[in-house]
């Protein structure tokens, strides 16, 4: 396998089974190569961070406007009507 | 107090219990399904909007088309697969698509390599500190980098690189083949990549 097929599979080894026979090729072709390995760790490394990044948890004012948007659309029975937006 | 004991009874219910009541007309039992899934569906809606205030909006309105079509949702997909396409569907009416396939074609070629133009050699990024993330710089970067991605490969980069669903469950909410959303995956992260590259500090590495 040269490098641009590997390239192009690189990011299925982060999510195909690891002993699957293209993985082993990759595997492979990875001990060999030190600029794919250095591919595959820096995008390794993105996934990472950006996985790291906090996500906010949803407020309690948007929690209550959330419960009174669904209590009125409940009350006025608009299922499968258009709901006007709160 | 009825209310209250309604409640804690719900809280043990299974989600097709709980969707079952909630077409039957049980109030409780539809929102304790808000309960359980509001902060997914919030959390996803502002990773892929990036905006404290449209993730929001993509919130209520998601879950109020959750309740007009809760009669149309038919079981046969986990109910986290369809909350994932009704806040999909709301982020994207919201953005305009950009066509910029051409662009992200061209991450389909390696940066360096045997069968590239450039020999260069990558080098290899340092190890990053947890609390890189916690400057506010680095923070505005990585928020630069993905908002440049175009909204469709952002969806796909966030449900498998952030959410941890497998490409072929994106596929299933985004509608398209196994095949193309491999293909969306493999270029975002490469977009993103090369987004930090600059930025990133690179090992002394000894020549082998």
């Amino acid at each position: 396998m040269n490098c641009k097929k590997v390239y192009l599979h690189i990011c299925e080894s982060l999510d195909e089974d690891l002993n699957s026979p293209r993985c082993r090729e990759i595997r492979n072709h990875l001990d060999d190569c030190p600029n794919c390995r250095a591919y595959l760790d820096s995008i390794k490394k993105t996934i990472t961070l950006y996985r790291m990044e906090p996500a906010p948890h949803v407020p309690a004012s948007v929690h209550n406007r959330l419960i009174k948007t669904i209590d009125l659309s409940w009350k006025k029975g608009t299922r499968g009507k258009v709901t006007p937006k709160q | 107090m009825h209310l209250i004991v309604k409640a804690s009874k719900n809280n043990a219910k299974t989600d097709d219990q709980l969707l079952r009541g909630a077409k039957e007309g049980d109030r409780a039992a539809f929102s304790e399904l808000v309960k359980r899934y509001e902060d997914m569906v919030y959390k996803f809606s502002f990773k892929v909007c990036r905006n404290k205030d449209e993730a929001e909006e993509a919130l209520q309105d998601t879950f109020v088309n959750v309740y007009k079509n809760l009669s149309s949702f038919d079981g046969r997909s986990k109910l986290s697969t369809w909350l994932y396409r009704i806040v999909i569907n709301n982020c994207l009416m919201k953005k305009r698509r950009r066509k910029l396939d051409d662009l992200m074609e061209s991450y389909d070629e390696p940066p360096a390599g045997e069968n590239s133009k450039h020999n260069a050699r990558i080098p290899r990024w340092d190890e990053t500190p947890a609390d890189l993330l916690l400057n506010k710089e680095f923070h505005e970067l990585l928020e630069e980098a993905i908002l440049k991605l175009p909204v469709d490969y952002r969806i796909v980069f966030v449900l498998r690189d952030i959410e941890g669903r497998s490409t072929e469950e994106a596929a299933k909410i985004l509608g398209i083949s196994h095949e193309a959303a491999k293909s969306r995956l493999r270029r975002a992260r490469a977009f993103l990549r090369d987004q930090l590259a600059p930025y990133m500090n690179v090992q002394e590495e000894a020549v082998e």
